[in-house]
């Protein structure tokens, strides 16, 4: 009789055994399935998390090391350290022929004020205590935002455009501004109207015609002009020097590793330095991270008590039919076809557990996708860090957790299930080789008068 | 008569209270083919020993066995177990997941599939079980019909050697009848040596010759035929 109809007999007609060992493997199995999906759907949540928080790097100014540097510092090394402080215009340029970026940005911030425009900022101070609205050289202070770019960096996740268009290639030649809805309802200015500013408080007012108007600007600043450069090349190239932000936007938020790891070491100074939001970063995906070394030590444990299972019951499984060994050979049948006939059986249910275990995985790779979205990425950050991930640096109000959480939904991937598959089955293998050679070791009287 | 299966200087024992005690010593005998021998003998006397020596199901500590001229250690103990000697123990031994029928085909060799289950039924009917019994589960038939399923079993591996260990001790006594009787037949219509241990004297009444396993040597009876006798 063939070993696959043995053990197909075997397993039919004394289906005990067969239960036993599927649901030990069963469970088993959905325990290491549900890890790993929970692992996939953590290193998902993350992926997401950078990509919600852009590709975006930016060159900064350390200011805390640059004061404590400073303080007690003589006159001639202070002027030194305040040089090493200033962003320099050649590194933007340098660095924005980088492969990984796609769109270089650089602003300079101009400070000024208007004897006839009114502020549209409250005067409470905001959360700083201080009112910056309030005239300081006098009139209305203003800040002039000079882009290299047509559509400024801010409006990328801060800013709306409420009314008019962004400056084209075309008004290059033309001095243009977006400024907020409110400063225009306050001044009663509308998109086409000129409104005359000073780059500089000692500058002459230039005429700058209001193509749009935003709205998303915080209420405590000081009201905000996004001019061009081109303006300030033309009627202030002096100020040019002011470089306020350097951003270079990273093709593919994934590249933010290597480029921090590549032109960190190029900046000019040591009070220069790139910073990619890895802070907020870490902070958000800090309880994932939590989660996964708990979830990693949990897998390492399950599977080698699930080892240490799988192996005992079909120890025992073996040894119960020690009699029926002695009977196959007593009959002269070989040892490896005995092997071969009791694998059979063994393997026939650890791939029903298999496929059963993958198929509930599927199921439970939905369920915690929901969970990590409903409950790790908003109640374990700070409520405000977190709604603010969800709901304004992703895809806007109208984004739903449903959505979030089919963004999170992964299952286990081809090359996950086959390493599986082959550690399982190898795991089995050996499971009944161990005693099976044991028993086979034993001369058949020995075996038939166990 | 040929010798077709012979036992040379057999010995041995076993560790007892620190002690070494002999249950088989130097023995030796040859059996014929086509003859039907029991092997007699007081518990403890090593008739059981000396059956999985024959058997190979165990190996002698000196000496050797020899079927048709050839030594089953060179041939293999399992060759030999799987083509030439077919083995019925006391409590039948068959294996409990298959019926009458899938445990005679499962000890058959290389014959196709369909020969294998007709030749079973033929068996199976030729001792006694009728169809429809061979299809049950063993488990499901009388400690005499599971016998002769075993017997079956031997028989359709058509060896020429049947070994058998008290092979009617469980059975009552007009089923030990009948199992004798078809012991008899397969050693005479089909030409099979047959060795029976056995505490039976009934089985032995029956039997060509009766040997007698007394200070670890056969011994033959006096009732036996000279034509058939080992020695």
């Amino acid at each position: 009789m063939h070993i696959f109809q043995l053990a197909f007999l075997s397993l039919i007609r004394k289906p005990t055994k067969g239960i036993v060992i599927f649901s030990v493997l069963f469970m088993i199995f959905s325990l290491i399935f549900t890890g790993i999906i929970i692992q996939n759907t953590i290193t998902a949540s993350k992926d997401y998390t950078r990509k919600a928080l852009g590709g975006n790097v930016e060159m900064k100014v350390d200011f805390a090391k640059a004061m404590q540097d400073i303080q007690g510092a003589s006159g001639e090394t202070r002027t030194e350290i305040e040089n090493q402080m200033v962003l320099p215009e050649n590194m933007a340029k340098v660095l924005s022929e980088a492969p990984a970026v796609s769109k270089t940005h650089i602003e300079r911030t101009l400070y000024t004020s208007s004897d006839t425009l009114q502020s549209a900022v409250s005067n409470d101070g905001g959360s700083f205590g201080i009112s910056l609205a309030s005239p300081v050289v006098g009139g209305t202070s203003l800040f002039l935002l000079a882009s290299n770019q047509n559509i400024p960096l801010d409006f990328d996740k801060q800013l709306k455009l409420e009314d008019g268009s962004f400056r084209t290639d075309e008004d290059r030649e033309k001095d243009t501004v977006l400024i907020s809805s409110e400063f225009a309802a306050k001044n009663n200015l509308r998109v086409g109207d000129n409104v005359a500013v000073k780059l500089f408080p000692e500058g002459e007012p230039v005429s700058f015609e209001i193509i749009g108007l935003f709205s998303g600007a915080p209420n405590h600043m000081v009201d905000q002009f996004y001019i061009s450069e081109a303006s300030v090349e033309r009627h202030a190239p002096e100020q040019l020097k002011n470089i306020s932000r350097v951003v270079w936007q990273l093709k593919d938020p994934f590249d933010i590793p290597d480029f921090l790891a590549s032109y960190s070491v190029q900046m000019p100074s040591e009070y220069i330095y790139l910073d990619a939001s890895t802070e907020q970063y870490n902070q958000l995906t800090k309880p994932l991270d939590v989660m996964s070394t708990v979830f990693d030590l949990l897998m390492v444990v399950i599977f080698i008590a699930g080892a240490m299972i799988s192996i005992a019951i079909v120890t025992l499984f073996v040894r119960d039919r020690q009699f029926e060994i002695g009977l196959l050979l007593a009959n002269g049948e070989s040892k490896v076809r005995i092997l071969s006939q009791f694998s059979v059986e063994i393997f026939f249910v650890a791939v029903f557990a298999f496929v059963g275990a993958f198929a509930l995985s599927l199921l439970s790779s939905d369920l915690v996708a929901s969970w990590i979205a409903a409950n790790q990425l908003v109640e374990s950050t700070s409520p405000s860090q977190g709604m603010f991930f969800i709901n304004d640096m992703m895809s806007g109000p109208q984004l739903t957790m449903s959505q979030v959480a089919e963004s999170f939904k992964v299952s286990i991937d081809g090359d996950t299930l086959l390493a599986l598959a082959v550690a399982s089955l190898g795991l089995i293998l050996a499971a009944i080789s161990a005693p099976l050679s044991v028993i086979l070791s034993y001369k058949p009287r020995k075996s038939l008068q166990n | 008569m040929s010798n077709l299966f012979e036992l040379k200087n057999l010995s041995y024992g076993y560790i007892d209270g620190g002690k070494k005690r002999m249950i088989l010593n130097d023995l030796s005998y040859s059996f014929k083919k086509g003859v039907f021998y029991t092997i007699l003998g007081p518990s403890g006397s090593g008739k059981s020993t000396l059956l999985a020596l024959a058997s190979a199901l165990d190996a002698p500590e000196t000496g050797s066995v020899h079927y048709a001229g050839a030594d089953i250690k060179e041939m293999g103990f399992s060759q030999f177990r799987k083509h030439h000697m077919s083995m019925i123990f006391q409590k039948y031994n068959l294996i409990d997941y298959l019926n009458g029928v899938e445990n005679v085909t499962a000890n058959m060799g290389a014959i196709k599939s369909r020969d294998k289950n007709d030749l079973a039924y033929k068996v199976l009917n030729q001792v006694g079980i009728v169809k429809s019994k061979a299809d049950r589960r063993v488990t499901k038939l009388s400690g005499g019909e599971q016998q002769r399923v075993a017997i079956a079993r031997a028989l359709a591996k058509d060896a020429s050697l049947v070994l058998a260990d008290e092979p009617t001790g469980a059975l009552d006594t007009a089923t030990a009848k009948e199992v004798i009787a078809l012991f008899k037949r397969i050693s005479k219509e089909f030409g099979k040596t047959v060795i029976i241990v056995t505490h039976s004297d009934e089985v032995a009444k029956n039997s060509d010759v009766i040997l007698h396993l007394t200070n670890g040597k056969l011994v033959e009876m006096g009732s036996e035929q000279s034509d058939v006798t080992g020695k």
